[in-house]
Order: C-alpha cells, then structure tokens, then sequence
C-alpha cells in the first residue's frame, strides 16, 4: 500500500511543478531581483540542473536516484537535500511533539471539564475560549505573543533556538487552533457517550459523576479523538510552517517554503515525498491505538 | 426477615416528572401517589410512552439533565427526592440496585466484565475489593458461569445475548442491594429467552432480595411475576391493586382493553385515540379518546383515585 | 474532585511558566561587562546583530560567506561606487584598454597560512573558469569578471596581466567586491570550483560558530596584513528572516542593529527613532529605486506623449512625504542620485499637461490597463500603497488600471509574456559601471527592453552606447553617461519614481556604524560606545 501511494503522489507532485509559472534558473541567477542575466550563464545552468531534459526523463532520473536515497541537490543552495532534511527534520519534531503535548493536555482537559460542567458557568466560558482560539490566525498569535512576551516582559528569545523556550511560543502557535477544536470535539464525543446506556448503569451502580465520565464515558469517545489528534500530528510534522517562518525554526516547513517561492523542485518533490510517508506511518499508527483502545478491533469472536 | 434485610418502603407523594425540550415542556409523569411496599414484587404495565421506566429512573434519580421533578419520593421516613448526588451515590446500588433494559447496551463496551461488575461493590469504599472479587465469584457460578476467571476477562460484545442477560442481573445483585428494579427485563426476547429472564427473576427473589419493582409492557411476566401492579397510561397511575384482582376482574376500561389485547384473550385492540375527543377533553380524563364507556363528566373533569371495594384505587368517574 | 482538576492545571502552568524561565536564564548571554573603557568592552562583549537571511550561506554557495562578514577579500573594493584597492593595490591599463596589469599586495596570507601571491590569485581566477558557479548573491563566473579574457599571464610574484581579445575600459569596477573574491586554494577543488570546507581568506575576521540559519559568530583576525583590523573581538549576527521578528529582537535589545540594507524598511525606523531615543537612524546612500516599467509594445502605451502623460500624473513629492516621511527623493532619470555619474534631472507635477498629453493620445477614450506587483517588492516595500496612489492618479488622465500582486516567478513570466500594462519595482545598479543597466534598458537590442516588451529605440542611444563601451576618458564617459540620462528622462523607456535612500538603525550602544552601499555594514569600525556600560 505505500509503494504506489509514494508513487502516484511523487509523480503528481513532480507534474505540478513542472506545470507550476516560474523558472528555477531565474530564481537563481536573480534571486534579489537586481540581476542582469547573461544569457549564456542561464544556458549553463539551465543544463547543469538537467531541466533541458523532457519532463518524463526528468522524472526518471530523479526516481532513480531516490531509490537509492539521493534526493538530488537544491537548485538555490545548491545543498544536498537529505542532508538538509536530516539537519531539519529534528527541529521540526520537537517542535510538533511539544505542539502536541500542548494539544492532548488542555484539548482533552478543556473538553472533559465542559462535558462534565454541562450547561454550567465554566462550559460556557470554555465554550468562548475554545471558539476564540480555533478562530484565532496563527500569525497574528504569533506576532502578538512576540509583542508581550518579548519586547514588553524580556521572558523569552524572539527566535532561533535557546533552548526549551525557544519552543514555547511557536508550540502556542501551533496548537492554539487545534486545542480550541479537539477541546470541543472531546466535549462532543463525551457528551454523545454520556447519553448511552451503560453511562445510567453505570450511575446507578453509585459511581459518582467524575468516575463515570472518566472510567467509562472518556474511554469510549478516545476513538474519533485519536483519529483526529493522529491527523493532526501528521499535518504538523510535515513542518508548521507559520511557526517554523516567524519563530525562525529551522524545520521542514520553512524549507519548503522557500522551496515553493524559488521553483526548487526537487526540493519539493523531497518535502512532498516525506509528508506522504508521514501520513502514511501515522494512520499505521492510529490503527495501532485504535487495537489498544478499541477491544472490539482486538478480539472479534464471539463465543456461546 | 427483618425490615433491615427487607428494605424500606417506597412512597410517591404528588410525584411529577417533566421534560423541558425544544418544543416545550413534556411531561412524562402525573400526579403518582403509590408505595411500594417493602418485601412484595410490584409491576408497572402500560404501553410504550407510558411514563413507567421514566418513574422507575426518577425514582433513582438517573434521568437526563432536562428533567424536572415535583413532589415527593421516601425511602421509608427519607425524603430521597431531596438527596445531593453524593447522598444519591452512596444509595444507588447499595440499597436500591438497577437490571436495566438491554444488556448489550448496558455493559460498557470497553472494559471487561469483571472489572465492571466489581466496581458495583468499589464504588462504596475502595477497601471492599476483596469483598467484591469473593461476591463476583459466588454470584457468577450460581448464574451459570462455571469459569468466571475467563468470563471475567471477555467484553460485552464478545458475549451472546442470553449470557449479557444473566450478567446484569449479576450486576444488579453484586452491591447486595435491598431493592431490585428491574427495567422492561424481558424486552425484545424470544419465548425462550423469556422464560430463561423469569427463571432468573424468580431466582433472586427466593434467594437474595423480596422487594423488587418490575417495569414491563409484558403483561403475562408481571402476572406469573408480581404481587401487585399499577397500570400507567401517558404518565398517570390509572388503576394500582393486587395483581390477581387487577388483571383478573379488571375495574378500569383501560385495564380491561389491555387484558382483552393479550394474545390468550384474542388480542382485541384497544380502539385508537379519536382527535377530536384529544382535543376538547385537555382538561377531563386522559383516556377519555379511547375509552368505550365515558360520559360527559370525563371531558371537563379530571378523575381522582378513588377506593374500590376489594381494596384497589381506580382513576375513574365509574367508581367515585 | 473539583479541587484535584484545580491542583492539576495549577502545578502544570507553574510548571510551564518555570521551564520558560529556566530556559531564558541559560539562554542569557554572559554579560560580564568587565570595565569602564570602550576598549575593554569591544575586547570582552560579543557584539550580536540581526540580518535577513544567514551570512553563511555555506557549502554549495560561490561565496560562501557574505562579503560584508569581512571573512574574504576581493581584488578591487567598491566603496560606495568609487572604487579602491582590495589584494590588488594598483592597477593600470594599456592604451586600447586590451592590456590590464594588476599589482597584488605583498603581505597578505590566508589565515590558514598560504601566501596570497600571483600563483593563489590566478589559481583563484581559474576557479571562475568552473562557474558559473551560483549564490544567493549573485553569480561568479568568467565570462561576468573578466570577458573576452584570452590569457593570464604571471609577471612577477606579485604582478599578473590579463590580456583580452576585446578592449575593456571598466575591468576594475566589474570585479569590484562580488566580482573578484580571493580565498585561499586549499578550501576549494580545482576542477569544479565548489569550496569543500570551510572558506579561508585573508580578511580581518575569521568564523568561528555557525549554526545553519540560525547564527554566524565571527573572531577578529590578529594576523590581519592591512589597515584598519578589526574593533570588535567577536561579533554574531543572528539570522531572522521575518520582518516583525526583528523589529521585536532590536526592541527587546537581543540585537544592537541590522545587518543588511533592507533590513528595515524606512518608515518603519523613522517611527521607531521618533518614539524610542535608544535608537538613531544612519540613512545611507542607495542605488535603489523605484520605477515603473510600461509595457511599450502595447497600444497607446507606446506612444512618448502617453508616457510622458503618466509621469507628470504622478506627484513624487506627495508619494515621498506620505510613504518615506520625507526621506527619499523624487526621481526623474534613469539613475539614482547617489550613484557617481548621477545627471540631476528635474522633472515636474503638472496634472494639465498631464490631462493634454493624454488627451492627444487617447482622444477621450478611457484606457484599460493591468499594473501587476511581485511578492518580493511588496513585501519589502509599500509599493502596493504607491499602485494604488498611481491608480487614483492616473484614473484623473484617462487610464483605468487593475492591480494584481502575484509571486515572484509568476510576474517574471507575465513580464517577459508582455502580458501586462505596468509593473512597479525596485531595482538599481548591480555593478560601478551603469553600461549594463543602461544598455539594458535603452539599448534597442538590450536584456530588460526586448525580455519585457518595451519596444524603445532610438538611434542616438544605441551610438551612444556602443560609444561609451570603448571610451577611455572618465569626463568623456560622464558627458555621454549624462546624455543618456537626459533621453531617459524624456523618452521615458522606464519612468523613475522615487529614488531610495537605505536606513540603518542600531541602539545608541554601538558606533562606527557605516552602511555600505551593497549590502551590509562595515564591521571594522563597529564598536561599543563608552556611554553602554
């Protein structure tokens, strides 16, 4: 199964950006836009790259050399590319692991506490904070928390990496919508249990109200919550670009979009065959989780 | 036996339950006044719409958050209807303990069985662990499961539908509860297994508990099965007695339409609710659309519970 | 149960709140300011300031290092246009200009103990042979330092002569900076040019740490061979690509300036010294400007009088005070008025004339045109602020304009299409030697002309181009450069807008603080200022 989906998204995404406005050569032998290009120069590197070549043939070539893990050089750095990911890949991970520590704590905490708080004062009030939050752009977050939590209380580095700090603003940034989202589909899905059966049989045994909602109902709405949080990971290990752009993180994400803005297409083609493979091991993954929270999945027989 | 082995009796003062939904208040239950006495098996008949599993769920105070209820339900001398949640959690299961309708759905999918049914006993007092394994044990092999160790680390779903029956009785019994309600406990069964839910029924009532309230529309389970009945109908008690008079010489016209509609008597329906009658008798009696026998007193007057002469109490203008 | 969720949500913000702190306090530089003196600080305090994009480019890159890091050396130094012994401290050149002689200086080595002498620099020139070789910055090869180059010849030790098949009057101002890099022979491989460690020149700072996009730290070169070594111990520039970001990082003093010209945009630190009096402002000279490009091939467009019509419609005066506060200036000719050859040319606004002229043409129609905008212009200035002005203004004239913002590759396609009316962009000069730019522009045969669809000739400019390419003489060079500037002003093949003034701005802390004109700032007369302990 992930062979041909590799494929067919590597050949896509290749087609795309041969079809995509723009030249590469241009992008490089201008790149601030106050270069006069020599149109013998261009003829150079223009074959130097291998885009004299037909579209297919191109394709091929790079298909070749990825097979054997040489993604090619990038046409503006000139770098080699899977050393670049190496390089960025680590960042980006932390900082979508942190972004997701941020998500699964107050996303769950927040939905728990509005279903079991229902109709009340604090449902209410985290009914507003969540609806702000999912409608809160990223970039504007972002430049805000700059604007308070570096140039007026001097707590924090504007950018690059310090350290654990360095993460806190950028894995705001990147969770802050999603918690407002998985806060009100964990409010949802325990309320939707809440309304089963075993939740009143579960009453009347004298559990209290937390129990109930924790032991039972919680347990059984973590399916489409893991669907939704795995998604979610997936989405923001391929590079939380805002983030990654402002705080000036050297992920994934920031790499690609330079690669987007200056033609680099195999670099594209790098970042586009990497998230593929991440969604693909992550739904891997969710269906891992779904054996351990979901018994029907692990044992299906029924006896007697 | 002792009243403290028996349990207390029930009373329902005045009891209303309504709902308070998107189109307006509906209410589900009127103007109950009963008791359930403590050490007898007493049914609650009526259709489906009834008001009964609603009256038995208020009476626990399970019922959704919509709910409202008026008037008053005791325990003996205890205003239970005033009971906090705490007090409510430390009464559910210990003294009055629920076999709910539908086993598949009752159980929590996702957790073993034996984790579920020990909790039953946890939930008062986390010490009682011991004594809750010791009382799964016992309560699993006298309902017929010879190796409850294996049993214990099945799902529900993993069980058929006749062995989810016998674990929520065992689930209702685990807290060593004074009362049993048992909610429409012969549901949607075949024949068979109708009778296997009244072996188990009639089981518990020798060996474990002797006051039990049986919520059914299965009108030949609450005749083999109880002592006393009431009869609801859209959330009023219209007739209440010992079972043998009230089903036998039927003093309510609605009473006799549903024992005419049993299928040993031939299965007569009750005639369908004329509109027009619905809607001038809002204030007379509420079976006054269907009833064969009202007269002009049932449209503007609302019956009270009057005394019958053996003894029962009978909603209707034709016994007051 | 209500107070365990309290408890939980309490200890894990305090938690949260503790990490952030411990994580700025081991992040906070060692200020161990150690005395009063000046001095004393440039030698113990690291200096830290904020670029655009990282000053190491690294491996890959033809340069590997920004040129203002101070790191290499070039032949031929391009201050401000006016051009200045590098390696090479004198040069001359035979009478037909097909001769050049280069004197090297003689006690200069690479840091990694290699002697800069003829046989390194001409090891280096073969490296351009490789090239193109290309850069973020712009690219080295041959055929741009050294054209029609027949053969390099060592007279001495420290003595080379390139000999040309065709003369070359402006050699020295094409390998000026960017054009004549020297690094040492051992951290590149010959064959392909490609620098295989890290970069060794004869400069006067060395790198010391570099973190991929992140910062460069630079340590000053104690064997320094020329005048002027370093002030400053040590330096870091921190790399941050967002615009608000470092605005925030001068703001919370994390950086005590910027970099690269462009860095800020002009309004932006003209407010920011107006409210905060630790900051001051070096407004630099600038061979940026801004002009409008029209496309000449289409209808109407085409027409002098149109253009001409256009550029009286546009009140410079207005567009400077509201978007620069006053600091640019008003731009009539082709060239910036910083630039040495620079002809001031007065123009006007005269809407009348402008409503005439385009009555002429139009005759009462209105014209419908597009103005498309690249990304990287309107990011880097208000220039969708100034279509929007020409819109109002040129709608009074008769012309009806739509505007896009497109990305960067897409305009380049849409301009070289001629699939547009106007573009506004900011651009300048890439070398001392305006011929390029010029002939570009004017030339009938010139790059920018036929790529973008102007459709301009004029005869007298192609003489006086191919004129100027030959003539020795620097007043001769001036008059003709002059001539040319006067026809751009009235033909109009491009319509100069403003010209552009670069700012810098650094804290009051440090001084010696000198924009360069390319890129940068000059890193040997950075320092503490005494007042900053």
């Amino acid at each position: 199964m992930l062979v041909p989906v590799l494929f067919g998204i590597s050949v896509l995404a290749f087609m795309l950006g041969m079809a995509s406005p723009g030249d590469p050569v241009e992008a490089i032998l201008n790149p601030d836009g106050t270069q006069i290009i020599d149109q013998k120069e261009y003829d150079i590197v223009r074959e130097r790259l291998g885009l004299d070549d037909p579209v297919p043939v191109q394709y091929v070539k790079w298909l070749k050399n990825a097979l054997t893990g040489e993604l090619g050089r990038s046409f503006f750095t000139n770098k080699e590319i899977k050393e670049q990911m190496a390089y960025r890949l680590p960042y980006t991970i932390r900082l979508a692991c942190f972004g997701m520590a941020l998500t699964v704590v107050f996303g769950l905490l927040f939905g728990i506490l509005m279903a079991m708080r229902r109709d009340g004062p604090v449902d209410h009030a985290l009914r507003f904070l969540t609806t702000l939050m999912l409608s809160v752009p990223g970039f504007w977050l972002a430049i805000l928390l700059i604007l308070v939590f570096v140039e007026k209380l001097h707590l924090l580095p504007t950018s690059g990496l310090n350290g654990f700090s360095s993460y806190i603003m950028p894995g705001i940034t990147v969770a802050i919508s999603t918690i407002g989202v998985c806060a009100r589909l964990t409010r949802t899905s325990i309320l939707d249990e809440l309304g089963k059966q075993y939740v009143t049989v579960a009453s009347s045994k004298g559990l209290n109200a937390r129990k109930v909602t924790m032991r039972h109902a919680f347990r059984n709405s973590l399916i489409p919550i893991t669907t939704f949080l795995g998604n979610y990971f997936a989405g923001i290990l391929g590079g939380s670009t805002i983030a990654e752009v402002i705080f000036n993180i050297p992920g994934i994400g920031n790499y690609a979009i330079s690669a987007v803005k200056s033609r680099d297409y195999y670099v594209v083609q790098a970042y586009v065959l990497f998230t593929a493979l991440v969604y693909v091991v992550m739904t891997l993954v969710i269906d891992l989780l779904y054996l351990v929270i979901n018994p029907k999945i692990r044992a299906g027989e029924k006896i007697g | 036996m002792s009243e403290k082995e028996l349990g207390k009796n029930i009373s329902l003062e005045n009891y209303n339950i309504c709902f308070e939904t998107a189109k307006g208040k509906v209410r589900a239950v009127k103007d109950v006044n009963t008791v359930f006495e403590a050490g007898k098996v007493t049914g609650m008949i009526g259709e489906s719409g009834s008001g009964k599993s609603v009256l038995g769920m208020g009476i626990l105070k399970l019922l959704a958050s919509n709910a409202k209820v008026e008037g008053r339900c005791l325990y003996g001398d205890t205003e239970i209807s005033a009971y906090t949640e705490k007090q409510m959690d430390s009464f559910r299961g210990k003294e009055i303990a629920l076999i709910p309708q539908n086993p598949a759905e009752a159980l929590d999918p996702v957790i073993r069985i034996k984790k579920q049914l020990i909790e039953a006993v946890t939930s008062h007092g986390g010490a009682a662990k011991a004594e809750g394994e010791k009382r799964y044990e016992a309560l699993m092999k006298r309902f017929g499961f010879q190796d409850s160790r294996e049993t214990g680390r099945k799902y529900s779903f993993q069980m058929s539908g006749g062995m989810n029956q016998r674990i929520i009785s065992v689930l209702g019994l685990m807290g060593s509860p004074k009362w049993i309600l048992a909610d429409e406990p012969t549901k949607g069964l075949d024949a068979i297994l109708r009778r296997q839910v009244y072996g188990v029924l009639k089981d518990i009532l020798c060996n474990d508990i002797k006051s039990m309230i049986v919520i059914t529309h299965d009108v030949a389970l609450a005749r083999r099965l109880c002592d006393r009945i009431l009869v609801l109908y859209q959330g009023e008690v219209l007739e209440q007695g010992d079972t043998s008079s009230v089903l036998g010489q039927p003093l309510h016209p609605y009473t006799e339409g549903l024992v005419r509609s049993l299928p040993s008597n031939g299965m007569v329906p009750i005639p369908l609710p004329d509109r027009d009658k619905e809607s001038e008798s809002k204030e007379g009696c509420v079976f006054y659309p269907r009833c064969p026998r009202a007269c002009s007193r049932c449209v503007h007057e609302k019956p009270g519970d009057y005394q019958s002469a053996d003894g029962r109490k009978v909603r209707c203008f034709l016994y007051a | 149960m209500k107070r365990s969720w309290k408890k939980m949500t309490g200890l894990f913000m305090a938690a949260a709140l503790g990490v952030s702190l411990m994580g700025f306090t081991s992040e906070a530089k060692s200020t161990e300011g150690a005395a009063d003196a000046a001095e004393s600080l440039n030698e113990t305090k690291e200096m830290v300031l904020g670029s655009v994009r990282d000053m190491i480019p690294g491996e890959g890159d033809a340069f590997y290092v920004n040129l203002s890091a101070q790191v290499w050396e070039p032949l031929v130094i391009n201050n401000n246009h006016k051009l200045e012994p590098g390696l090479a401290e004198s040069w001359e050149t035979n009478d037909d200009c097909t001769e050049w002689t280069f004197h090297l200086v003689e006690n200069a080595s690479f840091t990694d103990g290699v002697k800069f002498d003829a046989d390194a620099c001409m090891k280096n020139i073969e490296r351009y042979k490789a090239g193109p070789l290309t850069s973020t910055y712009t690219s080295l090869s041959i055929d741009k330092s050294f054209p029609n180059l027949k053969e390099m010849v060592k007279i001495d030790d420290y003595t080379v002569k390139f000999v040309f098949s065709e003369p070359i009057t402006t050699l020295d101002a094409l390998l000026g900076d960017y054009g004549s890099p020297m690094i040492s022979p051992n951290c590149f491989d010959a064959s392909t040019g490609e620098i295989t460690s890290q970069v060794v020149g004869t400069g006067r700072y060395i790198i010391d740490e570099h973190v991929q996009d992140q910062y460069a730290t630079f340590v000053r070169n104690e064997d320094y061979w020329g005048e002027n070594p370093g002030k400053l111990k040590s330096y870091r520039v921190n790399c941050i690509p967002d615009s608000e970001t470092r605005y925030s990082a001068l703001v919370s003093g994390e950086i005590m300036g910027l970099m690269d010209n462009g860095a800020i945009m002009v309004d932006a630190a003209d407010k920011l010294v107006k409210s905060d009096d630790r900051f001051v402002i070096e407004p630099t000279k600038s061979h940026m400007t801004h002009y409008l490009y029209v496309n000449g091939s289409k209808e109407y467009l085409g027409d002098v009088r149109l253009r001409q019509a256009i550029s009286y419609a546009i009140d410079r005066e207005q567009l400077n005070e509201t978007l620069y506060a006053g600091l640019c200036y008003p731009a009539y000719g082709a060239l910036s008025n910083q630039t040495p050859l620079y002809k001031d040319i007065q123009g006007e606004y005269n809407l009348e004339k402008a409503k005439e002229l385009a009555d002429e043409v139009l005759g009462g129609q209105r014209l419908q045109t597009t103005m498309i905008l690249g990304q990287r212009v309107v990011d880097g200035y208000p220039v969708k602020a100034m279509a929007e002005y020409m819109q109002a203004a040129l709608s009074e004239i008769g012309i009806d304009m739509t505007i896009e913002v497109l990305d960067n590759a897409v305009t380049t396609d849409r301009l070289k299409a001629g699939d547009y009316d106007f573009n506004i962009t900011v651009t300048g000069l890439n070398s001392a030697d305006p011929y390029a730019t010029l002939f570009g522009w004017m030339g009938t045969e010139g790059g920018s002309n036929v790529s973008y669809h102007w459709n301009y000739s004029n005869p007298e400019v192609d003489e006086l181009l191919s004129t100027v390419l030959n003539e020795k003489d620097e007043q001769k060079r001036a008059e003709i450069y002059g001539r040319l500037q006067e026809i751009s002003a009235e033909e109009l093949p491009v319509i100069s807008i403003l010209y552009y003034v670069n700012v810098n701005i650094h804290n009051k802390e440090v001084t010696g603080y000198v924009s360069d004109l390319f890129d940068g700032v000059s890193i040997p007369t950075l320092e503490w200022a005494d007042e900053s302990k």
